[in-house]
Order: structure tokens, then sequence, then C-alpha cells
């Protein structure tokens, strides 16, 4: 198992990132086109259908890529941010995103944490039934029409608190 | 918190603040062996009874394995006291 570095320390997501595609475990070709759609189109932040403009830092990204499912495609950052169909309040001031896009003929799900700075903490590509985990958390914002995304009621606020 | 050797992985959601890493297959789908574990907000993080019930031990290198929540204990022992540190070097 690793977390820690060779140095006893802590290994951060970008350590762990770089380590692994040295090691040929993760794709190089894979890692610089992740950093090129950073560099292209998220850099300068992203605005959020609610008007919020959220910011990914370069260790943020690092962070997120730890996900295979993002690596491979980091145009999914994109989506997962401008496909959001609801936010939750999640623990110690957090937000979470929740979104559904397509791609071709595959309906996908998807969540981030933002922290209260609007920085993107984390996010991940999920199952649609994982989408019910987080029916508890207070809902602070929905789309008038949601998806078939099996959170039960039909939301129709637009009001983001 | 990630196993090694590292396999191209995937999440699903424990609860609100745990996410599993499995193994992603052919398909894509997060099918496969239990590659690691992430906690959202790990130095507030005190639910550890929540935590999944893994039959497994884990390790992190140089430390003798342990069940997951006593490892995570540590770690966040350890990265509480980093950022301490972070916040007010001495």
């Amino acid at each position: 198992m690793g977390t820690e570095s060779s140095q006893g320390r802590t290994e951060t997501p970008r350590e762990r990132i770089e380590r692994l595609v040295a090691e040929g475990r993760k794709a190089r070709a894979d890692l610089e086109r992740a950093l090129l759609f950073w560099r292209q189109r998220l850099q300068a932040g992203i605005l959020l259908p609610t008007g919020e403009m959220v910011r990914i830092t370069l260790d943020d990204l690092y962070h997120l890529l730890v996900d295979d499912r993002i690596l491979r495609k980091p145009e999914r950052i994109e989506l997962i941010l401008l496909s959001i169909f609801e936010i939750r309040q999640a623990r110690q001031s957090r937000r979470r995103v929740l979104s559904a896009w397509q791609e071709g003929e595959r309906h996908l799900f998807g969540f981030a944490i933002l922290d209260s700075d609007s920085r993107v903490r984390t996010m991940h590509v999920i199952d649609e039934r994982d989408l019910r985990k987080y029916a508890k958390e207070p809902v602070l914002w929905s789309r008038s029409e949601l998806p078939s995304s099996g959170m039960g009621q039909k939301q129709t606020s637009s009001e983001c608190s | 918190m990630f196993v090694e050797p590292a396999l191209p992985s995937g999440a699903v959601v424990h609860d609100e603040d745990l996410i599993l890493y499995r193994a992603l297959d052919q398909n894509e789908e997060p099918t496969g062996p239990i590659t690691g574990i992430e906690v959202i907000g790990f130095l507030e993080f005190d639910r550890w009874e929540d935590l999944p019930q893994l039959d497994l031990l884990w390790q992190l290198p140089g430390q003798e394995p342990l069940p997951l929540d006593e490892l995570l204990k540590r770690l966040q022992r350890e990265l509480r006291q980093q950022a301490k540190q972070i916040v007010s070097p001495a």
C-alpha cells in the first residue's frame, strides 16, 4: 500500500501520479493530455451554471487524476462542473455538486466537492445508484428538470443559497 | 490511501465522506478488487465506526500491518501534526 514516500513523509497526489507514470503504471500520454486540458480549459476557472466561478489549482488537478476515469478523460472534469443538476450541503462548509451527462450511448453521473473558497477538492465518476447515498444532505440548489437520478422526489428550486 | 502495485481504479461511494477505489474492468466499471480509500475531510474525520469492514490489514512502507481504522487514526495524527507545523513553524 502506498501513501508514504520512501522518505517516510506522506506522498502527495502529484508525487504519486508522477511516480506511477515513471514506473509505467499510468500512461504518460494521459497525464500530458490532462495537463494540456487543464492549461487550456481549467486553469482560469470554470463558471458553474449557478454563476459561481470555481478554481482548480495544479495540485487540485493531480488529486482529481487519482481517479483513472478522470485521468483517462480529463474533459470529464469540465463536464462534471457544467452538467450540474443539484448542489447539496456537505460537512464542514463543503458543498457537493451532483452531475449527469451523456457520452455517446452512456449516461454518466459524477460529483465534485467544493470547498468554501470555491476550490474543487475532489471529484469522481460514480454509479447512478450511489447518488442515493447523498439523499440526507440538504439541497442548496437544483435544476428544475432533474435527470433520472434515483435521488427521490423531483426538485423544483433553482435558488442557490 | 492506495494499494500497491497500483491498478487502474474508479470510485465507489461508501457514504458521504468515504470513497472506496476498486479496479476498473474492461467496461470501465469499478468491479474489481479494492485498491484504495479516500476520506473527504480526513483531518476532521471521526466516524471511525462507519469505515467499511474490510477483511484486510493495511500497511504503510516501513510500518507494521494494521486494521484500516488504526492505520488511518495514526496517519491522521501525523497529518494534523504536520498541518500544525505549517500553520505555526517553530
